[in-house]
């Protein structure tokens, strides 16, 4: 009797993965497109919280108005993402005007001003004719917000020493106070930054006391300065960042324009538009919208999910679309 | 320990021992439960001592994730007042750490322990194995049932996992065909060492600088050469070059290797060899390229789409039969005293087995190739061949599992006895013979060592396809080391871990189905 037992939970075991693993398979995703069905619009993005949030933005967008797209989304750094769209691997992502003007064009033999990356205006208009004429790559129109580097502080620090802006800091560091900087490599190293806040409002920060980490994140150094530990009193932050709200820190405004703008814009290639003219009169209103304080306040969203529900970027993308009446539910 | 955590980014976060929980005495419960097992050690009958551990440690297991995840819900309902005021609190979450572990981890001790008792005491495996998985139901069934969703891990999840079983399939189909991909190349190139003295140390110090390539820089340098060689037509530009290429240098190669031996003076047959190397490198890369890129998004598609479930549920069932078959052959009566009934049933199953998977792979290749018509129009980039995605990750984890494999090979090889060979010689064998019949038997379990830890490797390396767009469980260690979101890092590093215990117990399955059962009882105490 034993052993025919056995054999039973045998197939009785057989029967019951099998019967798991096609019910497990059955609701797997549709065949994937396969060729010749219109080509899909490929939507990549650098891989911090503000890009992937404006790709999903992009990408939400496209997909409500019908068209078939493909998520590239949170591709590792301006060099692979930059490479992917002038390859046409990618077909737009969101670029920032400095970027493109202070990197991305000249890395392809075309010097511009840095005195121009600080004017909005220009930087647009020089950042956008260079890649239309020779890139075949197709700005639209930029978001106001500008999401430069700056610096930020904790609130508790900026209320008791009543500092909001680099006058404001470099007074007091002048004072002779103990300054600790976290920040990161680029920031750091950067001709662009750091030493031209310290050019700009007369004050310096010695090398001993700057604690660099890897890379251009920001986020672990604001967790470094909220935190406490190491003695940090200011930290590296991106306008837009929304960690800065989630940690209640304090961005340092830039009266004196010490840096360059970073309007984030999306940029198409030019043969996608040429096909489909309509996407500009879609995510030109869409970007308009996106002010600085849209921005932080969104992308603090898309970190850490709308207020009572944790949510995906992606989720938080439609969410702003909804609520703005770009889309329909 | 608990710690409430008031949003997905947060440092400042508020931690409670589970017995520091005021009015709360169901933890003391659990810690008195964890001090039974001691005392049930004393219980001196076999049998029911092992049925009295396994009990307890099932629901030690069990107590150890549900316990604190009521806790959690109560702390996360009260979130506001426990958390300073000062904190930014946004989807607050609560983080189970080091006291659920240990919990979780002494709950398997005691019931490993019961099952050890059960062993000894004779009880069949199957009801071994049923008491033994009672803990795991449970657990997926208060997962299932949402009973842990305060967990922040369990919370990511809901969040951003509904791609996770996909996203596990894509890091198994990465790590499996990169590693087919290098055993055919590491093996060959191994092999070869093996036999030319004179190459050996150039093929081990190449292969040892592509392991120190940075990935990143990798997937930098050949972006732009894949993207441009997507553009290219198969017909037209492809395979017009690429096969007489492969032939011409193949009819080279044999030639130069057989005749230039004998009247070529020595230096400069190798040389002419070395050069034919390097010049077969282009086609060679190129046709590899093709062939792993289609390999790869062919078997994705059939793993992941639901089309064809007919012969899948076939060779799942033959797959599963094997599995029974061995695991229950050797204790059951009926099919122990019919060895040829048994072997008949294995082969049978496994030629089912092979023959299902054959034809869902090449069911899911016609679907996705091209008709006659098209296929002239069809570009690189339409088999997968782009600058992103999944044939530069591909490419790195090919070349990266090529260490251990050629290093294996190698040494495997070397490491015959002479003593043996020259017995096989004496004995008549011819040099095929020898080498079937002794060298490679006798080198298996090395070349599967290294083909074990490349697979291992391979495992944790994928996750770095994410950064140039080839998805997979990467997607959720990147991004969560982006957003310094421990949470979203967890999700994607756990069901990597699993994979890779799974990648190694199935390995190492395999290579004792594989091994020769003269070497296997010679090895029995090695790795």
């Amino acid at each position: 009797m034993k052993k025919y037992l056995s054999l039973l939970l045998a197939v009785f075991i057989a029967f019951g993965a099998v019967s798991f693993a096609s019910a497990s398979n059955a609701p797997a995703d549709a065949p994937q497109s396969l060729h010749a069905q219109g080509d899909p619009i490929v939507i990549g993005s650098k891989d911090f919280t503000e890009q992937q949030f404006l790709g999903y933005i992009i990408l939400v967008a496209l997909e409500a108005n019908g068209y078939a797209v493909e998520d590239q989304i949170g591709l590792g750094g301006t060099a692979v993402a930059r490479a992917a769209l002038e390859n046409g691997e990618i077909d737009v992502y969101p670029n920032y005007t400095a970027t493109a003007a202070l990197q991305s064009l000249p890395a392809l033999g075309f010097e511009i001003d840095p005195e121009i990356a600080k004017d909005a205006y220009r930087s647009y208009a020089a950042v956008s004719s260079l890649d239309a004429a020779y890139n075949d790559l197709v700005w639209l129109e930029p978001a106001p917000a500008n999401n430069t580097y700056t610096m930020a502080v904790t609130r508790e620090f900026s209320e008791a020493n009543g500092i909001t802006d680099f006058v404001q800091l470099a007074e007091w560091i002048n004072a002779g106070n103990d300054v600790r900087l976290i920040s990161n490599e680029e920031f750091t190293t950067r001709d662009d930054a750091l030493v031209t806040f310290e050019d700009t409002y007369g004050f310096e920060i010695s090398r001993d006391n700057i604690e660099s980490l890897p890379g251009a994140v920001t986020s672990s150094a604001h967790q470094q300065l909220a935190s406490g530990e190491g003695g940090y009193n200011i930290a590296v932050a991106y306008g837009t960042d929304g960690t800065l709200a989630a940690l209640d820190l304090v961005a340092l405004a830039d009266p004196l324009g010490a840096q360059p703008v970073y309007q984030p814009t999306p940029v198409f290639r030019g043969e996608v538009l040429r096909s489909n003219p309509e996407i500009a009169d879609i995510l030109n209103p869409i970007f308009r919208t996106f002010d600085v304080a849209t921005l932080q306040e969104w992308n603090t969203n898309a970190a850490l999910g709308q207020e009572g529900e944790a949510q995906s970027i992606k989720d938080v993308a439609r969410a702003y679309l909804v609520e703005n009446g770009f889309i329909s539910e | 320990m608990l710690i409430v955590v008031p949003n997905a980014q947060a440092v400042k976060n508020v931690s409670f021992q589970l017995l520091e929980l005021q009015g709360d005495y169901r933890y003391a419960v659990l810690f008195f439960l964890s001090l039974v097992p001691m005392v049930v050690g004393f219980q001196s009958n076999q049998l029911r001592r092992g049925w009295l551990l396994v009990g307890l440690g099932n629901l030690m297991m069990i107590l150890a994730l549900w316990l604190p995840a009521v806790a959690a819900k109560e702390l996360l309902a009260n979130a506001l007042d426990i958390l300073p005021t000062d904190t930014f609190v946004r989807n607050p979450r609560v983080r189970p750490v080091s006291g659920v572990a240990v919990g979780l981890m002494g709950g398997y001790i005691v019931l490993f322990s019961g099952l050890l008792d059960l062993r000894k005491a004779g009880v069949s495996q199957v009801i071994r194995f049923f008491a033994g998985i009672v803990g795991f139901v449970g657990i997926y069934w208060l997962f299932d049932s949402g009973r842990l969703d305060a967990f922040s891990i369990v919370l990511e999840y809901r969040v951003n996992g509904d791609n996770l079983s996909n996203n596990l399939i894509k890091q198994l189909t990465y790590v499996l065909v990169s590693l087919i991909t290098g055993l055919v190349i590491g093996v060959g190139l191994g092999l070869w060492a093996s036999r030319q003295a004179r190459v050996a140390p150039i093929i081990l110090y190449v292969v040892g600088i592509i392991q120190t390539i940075p990935s990143l820089a990798l997937f930098g340098l050949l972006l732009v050469p894949l993207s441009n060689l997507g553009r290219q037509q198969i017909v037209d530009d492809m395979l017009v070059y690429v096969i007489p290429a492969l032939i011409g240098v193949s009819v080279l190669f044999v030639i130069v290797e057989r005749i230039g031996k004998r009247y070529l003076p020595d230096s400069l047959h190798f040389g002419a060899l070395v050069v034919l190397g390097v010049g077969a490198l282009v086609p060679f890369f190129l046709s590899t390229l093709m062939v792993i890129s289609l390999l790869f998004q062919v078997s994705l598609r059939m793993l992941t789409n639901g089309t064809h479930s007919m012969p899948k549920t076939i060779f799942l069932m033959a797959f599963v039969g094997l599995f029974a078959l061995t695991l229950l052959g050797r204790r059951t009566h009926a099919l122990r005293r019919r060895p040829l009934l048994r072997r008949r049933l294995r082969l049978a199953l496994t030629v089912a087995a092979f023959g299902a998977a054959l034809v869902t792979f090449a069911l899911t290749a016609n679907d996705y190739l091209p008709t006659e018509d098209t296929f002239s129009v069809w570009t690189l980039s339409d088999i997968g061949i782009k600058g992103l995605g999944e044939t530069p990750s591909l490419v790195a984890l090919s070349l990266y599992s090529l260490l251990p494999l050629v290093r294996n090979t190698y040494a495997g090889l070397n490491n015959v006895d002479n003593a043996i060979i020259d017995s096989g010689r004496g004995m008549g064998m011819t040099p095929r013979q020898i080498f079937f019949k002794i060298e490679l038997p006798l080198a298996f379990p090395v070349i599967m060592a290294g083909v074990r830890s490349a697979a291992i490797a391979l495992v944790g390396i994928a996750t770095i396809a994410a950064v140039i767009g080839g998805g997979a469980l990467g997607e959720y260690v990147v991004e969560g080391a982006n957003r310094i979101s421990l949470d979203l890092i967890l999700l994607g590093t756990l069901p990597a871990i699993l994979l890779a215990f799974m990648l190694d117990a199935g390995l190492r399955a395999l290579e004792a189905f594989l091994t020769s059962p003269g070497i296997r009882q010679q090895g029995q105490g090695g790795l």
